[in-house]
């Protein structure tokens, strides 16, 4: 009996204090689900935007895709240098973007010295609230990124399998007050089952 | 005494709402960040293209159910017109997604076929980001569903803090994991943002 109560007391702790642990996940990766439904259009990058400039050398290179890195690499910044924001302007200069969560840099490749010039934008809270949902897989391809990238990979999971052991505990919790009433199981059932149903229904009809 | 109840109704209700989905989500999301664990197939594409039978009059919806119908497509269909010049119509299904695209004379649709290997992964990828209202009822109803789940989440989060905070003498050291919990991602926001 003592055990019993024992073991109830832990279940307890570990529902309350769980679910607060898990509250900052809940609003960060809720967030973003509704984001990446809805894409309201206050996410969009703001326009808060600096001005500077670096000097070094980049040993001449054949490939756009190298060059753009080792440019990243010598400025210190990390992040994607996309495809399709690369471009020569009339005057022959050449521009391209680096992306990451939180900033946006457009570097101007100098003609001729060494001196390259940088827009740098900064996106914004909410933008980088929207990325950690996929950026618990980490970033590919950023460079050598800090610390943190590693660290959030670290641990949103077991952030996430803390929500998922709390969500059960509170059902478990409450077993004990449905004894003799059907209809809580009904209703749970087809809470559980029915999503999983109907994603079988997409994959197999389409 | 009543609002309190109300509050504890709502939070179990959400936390059921959301049970089914934290288990789909995280299970698939699991396999996601250890995508380098699994073989991609690769992408094939073919294009043709064929006279279009029958020209757009109207609602594009009727256009869509024609080429579905004609071409035998199924699956998920959405479409948008390009600068108002071509319409492009999309028949994804898993694993299988072709373009239709109507040129602006409407006497031509190229077709492209997109079609990948249905794998483990595949199949995990494609349940994980599966939103949108478009694409037939099925789809509407998986969105509607999903917003449910996302709206549950903020609810769940509130009901329980309100409902800690009623019984915060027993549990003293919640602040402290609620303050724990904020932090980590919050530190992670302004270290993206305070960075080089």
């Amino acid at each position: 009996m003592r055990r019993r109560g024992r073991w109830k007391s832990v279940l307890e702790r570990v529902h309350v204090y769980g679910g607060l642990f898990s509250v900052g996940f809940l609003i960060t990766f809720g967030f973003s689900a509704f984001v990446h439904q809805h894409h309201p259009g206050f996410i969009k990058p703001g326009n808060r935007t600096v001005y500077w400039e670096d000097s070094f050398q980049v040993p001449a290179m054949t490939d756009n895709l190298e060059f753009k890195h080792a440019v990243r690499d010598s400025l210190g910044l990390f992040g994607h240098t996309p495809w399709w924001e690369d471009y020569r302007d009339s005057a022959g200069v050449h521009h391209f973007m680096i992306t990451r969560p939180g900033k946006q840099y457009w570097v101007t490749v100098p003609g001729r010295g060494n001196i390259f010039q940088i827009k740098e934008v900064r996106t914004g809270v909410l933008d980088v609230m929207n990325q950690l949902h996929p950026l618990a897989a980490g970033m590919q391809g950023h460079g050598s990124g800090p610390f943190f990238i590693r660290a959030w990979r670290f641990v949103s999971l077991p952030m996430a399998v803390v929500l998922l052991s709390v969500i059960l505990v509170t059902i478990h919790l409450w077993r004990r007050r449905w004894s003799g009433k059907p209809g809580n199981w009904i209703i749970i059932t087809i809470a559980l089952v029915f999503p999983a149903v109907l994603l079988i229904f997409i994959w197999l009809v389409g | 005494m009543r609002l309190h109840l109300i509050i504890r109704k709502v939070h179990l209700a959400t936390s059921m709402v959301m049970l089914s989905f934290m288990l789909i989500y995280v299970f698939t999301g699991i396999f996601l960040i250890n995508r380098e664990c699994f073989q991609i197939p690769e992408v094939e594409r073919t294009g043709y293209a064929i006279p279009a039978g029958k020209k757009m009059d109207g609602d594009p919806r009727d256009y869509a159910r024609y080429l579905g119908e004609s071409l035998d497509l199924k699956g998920r269909v959405e479409f948008r017109q390009v600068r108002n010049e071509d319409w492009i119509f999309y028949f994804s299904f898993p694993g299988d997604r072709y373009e239709v695209r109507l040129t602006p004379k409407q006497d031509t649709l190229h077709i492209q076929r997109s079609r990948q290997d249905r794998s483990f992964f595949t199949v995990v990828q494609g349940i994980h980001v599966l939103r949108g209202f478009r694409g037939g009822w099925p789809y509407t109803l998986w969105a509607v569903m999903y917003d449910v789940a996302f709206a549950s989440m903020y609810l769940f989060a509130v009901t329980g803090i309100i409902i800690w905070f009623r019984l915060r003498k027993k549990y003293r050291y919640g602040l402290w994991y609620l303050a724990a919990g904020l932090a980590i991602p919050g530190s992670i926001i302004l270290l993206y943002l305070l960075w080089k």
